[in-house]
């Protein structure tokens, strides 16, 4: 399931994390079914999928708060399957932080390096190198909480790199602060995990976060790996309509496949009209076949012109909302497929397309993805 | 705006009514405790110190009072702290492990903890007696002190169960993930976070041995008496306001310890737990 271009770079390296085909029951339900994955140095890996998926599951197994029903987890080339949390090096960032009330951040931070058995003078050392990392020098004697949201992140996340974690595991870490504070947080952390350039797996259920900040992105439903990628392979080329559907909005439609000697491969989608290929569709297609595609809202015009020959699809503009950068135009396509275009707002766009105008909704060239059974 | 002056009225007046019937028979103590008169009478006869006066005789083992006044309240300061010791240290593990064994039946097991709790103390009573009679030789402290340790341990149970579950658990998983085995986890992470039930726990039982009559009054000596038991004894033979002193002053003991309580603020978080 690695792509090509990681085993390229990787060459010669061994991995920071395995797991081998680990599944875990909890009574008769299958939490998670023979996943496996690598973490190469420095790399940064997204568990991805809706909640129940089985991330969290997964994420508790590699710290050790659960043990696997099947299968080995290997850090730095041992095998930790059986070893207790407190003796694995993996640094959990939890979702509420989990800071300890009754100590201070000094207390906090230094409680890693204290509890494996590091002297006073070196568990300072750690303290002073970990805060001064996320900014928080002269905080060392307040309580969690007299600090902000955002500061009790850093601290925790300070906490983490002060006990020498040889991987960092974050749940949910960033679902608890509000949007704009949870944009700067990625980023710093993103900044910081590539400082470091130590191995980091995120379990989140925000598409655009594990996009932001990933280098590959494991998608997951119902206890099993639907796809592991980069952030551009999953979103735009996806090997399952689970994870069509779960990385963005997706317009699908079905079809059947046509062919005409001069113009090329169609898909034709009945009453709404017929889509262009500009390459055939797939190395074996053939006319008649049947076919299901997607297309993103963004990669969508809409045209007034309507009735060309394989110039979109015939539709009506059923409701118009402005949500800034851009619109977005809820289409009802003739047969009654709902479909959602994206306008850009440009300074000199204006409204061109009125409710229940009829309309071309017009792919852009590269758009329609075809969909595996 | 008028239906809701009245409803305030209402309200206050059946709060009013309903704390005076409830602290009623203490203030009836405290009022008579100044009685001038002889007997222990509501309303009282003029107003004196003089029994708080005899008081201090009854402490100074003044001629013609009952003695060992000082010794009952010894024999029960002692009790008291030993056995709130066992039961903290016994009842802190044992809700403790109620909470985290992963084993079926905790809650039967739970249950079987309070019982003494809300069991009829007579009950508890009789069968440490007829327990010691046929097991033999157990010396009046040991009976003293098992007996009390029944009778205080649910006190913690119920405390710190109740601090257990407000605890975030990933404080725990956090301490562990830093590298902290089971051991350290508890005393660094759980303890510190518990501490206000354990606390709360430990004044509870505390009271509960202090002024526990009924079980006492089956297992006491002469040589031990404590100090409920000695008033007892005093009201049975003087019905004067001097034991009305007494109790008042025991009142404020109490009374000390409960504003105690409220400042640690555990009273508070066990009340919010139990809703």
């Amino acid at each position: 399931m690695k792509p090509p271009s990681q085993e390229s770079t990787q060459a010669g390296k061994k991995p920071v994390l395995e797991l081998k085909d680990i599944s875990k029951a909890f009574g008769q339900m299958n939490a998670v079914e023979r996943v496996s994955l690598e973490v190469w140095p420095g790399e940064f890996v997204s568990l991805l999928g809706p909640s129940g998926c089985g991330k969290t599951t997964t994420l508790r197994m590699i710290a050790g708060f659960i043990a696997p029903t099947e299968g080995r987890i290997i850090l730095g080339g041992n095998d930790i399957t059986n070893v207790p949390a407190y003796r694995r090096d993996v640094g959990l960032l939890f979702q509420s932080y989990a800071l300890f009330p009754h100590m201070t951040v000094r207390g906090n931070v230094g409680f890693g390096p204290k509890m494996r058995g590091e002297k006073s003078g070196a568990v300072a050392e750690k303290v002073r190198w970990a805060l001064s990392l996320v900014k928080l020098e002269g905080f060392e004697d307040r309580r969690p909480n007299e600090l902000s949201g955002g500061q009790q992140q850093r601290v925790a996340i300070a906490r983490v790199l002060a006990s020498g974690a040889s991987m960092l595991l974050l749940d949910e870490a960033f679902s608890n602060l509000d949007a704009k504070l949870r944009g700067r947080m990625q980023e710093e952390v993103r900044e910081l995990q590539l400082r470091l350039g130590i191995a980091t797996v995120l379990v989140t259920h925000d598409q655009e976060e594990a996009l932001a900040m990933s280098d590959r992105i494991v998608i997951m439903n119902g206890g099993k790996v639907e796809q592991i990628g980069t952030p551009k392979q999953v979103y735009s080329s996806p090997e399952s309509l689970f994870v069509a559907d779960f990385m963005g909005r997706c317009n699908r439609i079905e079809g059947q496949l046509t062919h005409d000697g001069a113009k090329g491969w169609f898909l034709d989608c009945g009453p709404a009209g017929m889509i262009r290929f500009e390459a055939p569709p797939h190395p074996e297609a053939r006319p008649g076949e049947h076919c299901r595609v997607f297309m993103r809202p963004e990669h969508l015009t809409l045209s007034q012109r309507t009735g060309d020959h394989g110039q979109g699809l015939r539709g009506e503009v059923e409701r118009l909302v402005y949500l800034g950068s851009r619109s977005v135009a809820y289409v009802i396509l003739d047969g009654g497929i709902p479909f959602q275009v994206h306008l850009p707002n440009t300074p000199g766009s204006k409204d061109e397309f009125p409710i229940n105008g009829v309309v071309a909704v017009v792919p852009q060239p590269g758009a329609v993805t075809l969909l595996p059974d | 705006m008028k239906l809701h002056v009245t409803r305030r009225g209402l309200l206050l007046t059946y709060v009013t009514l309903f704390f005076i019937y409830l602290e009623g028979p203490l203030a009836v103590i405290v009022l008579s405790s100044f009685n001038s008169g002889q007997i222990v009478r509501f309303p009282p006869e003029g107003f004196s110190l003089k029994w708080y006066g005899a008081l201090m005789d009854l402490v100074r083992n003044a001629p013609d009072m009952k003695p060992e006044l000082l010794n009952a309240v010894y024999t029960s300061l002692w009790l008291g702290v030993a056995s709130t010791i066992g039961a903290v240290i016994a009842g802190t593990l044992g809700a403790y492990a109620l909470q985290r064994a992963k084993i079926p039946g905790t809650n039967i097991l739970r249950q079987l903890f309070l019982l003494p709790l809300l069991f009829p103390q007579i009950v508890t009573g009789i069968g440490l007696v007829l327990w010691f009679s046929a097991v033999g030789g157990v010396p009046t402290w040991m009976r003293l002190l098992l007996g009390h340790l029944i009778i205080s341990l649910p006190c913690v149970v119920v405390t710190v169960t109740a601090s257990l579950e407000t605890l975030d658990r990933s404080l725990e998983d956090a301490a562990m993930n830093l590298g902290a085995n089971r051991v350290k986890t508890f005393l660094f992470i759980t303890l510190p976070s518990i501490q206000g039930g354990v606390l709360a726990g430990a004044i509870f039982a505390w009271l509960t041995s202090f002024s526990n009559f009924t079980v006492t009054y089956f297992l006491f000596s002469g040589e031990m008496n404590p100090f409920p038991l000695w008033l007892y004894q005093y009201i049975e033979y003087y019905i004067d306001p001097g034991a009305a002193a007494l109790a008042t002053c025991v009142l404020l003991i109490t009374l000390s310890v409960l504003l105690m309580i409220n400042r640690l603020q555990a009273l508070g978080r066990v009340v919010a737990v139990s809703k």
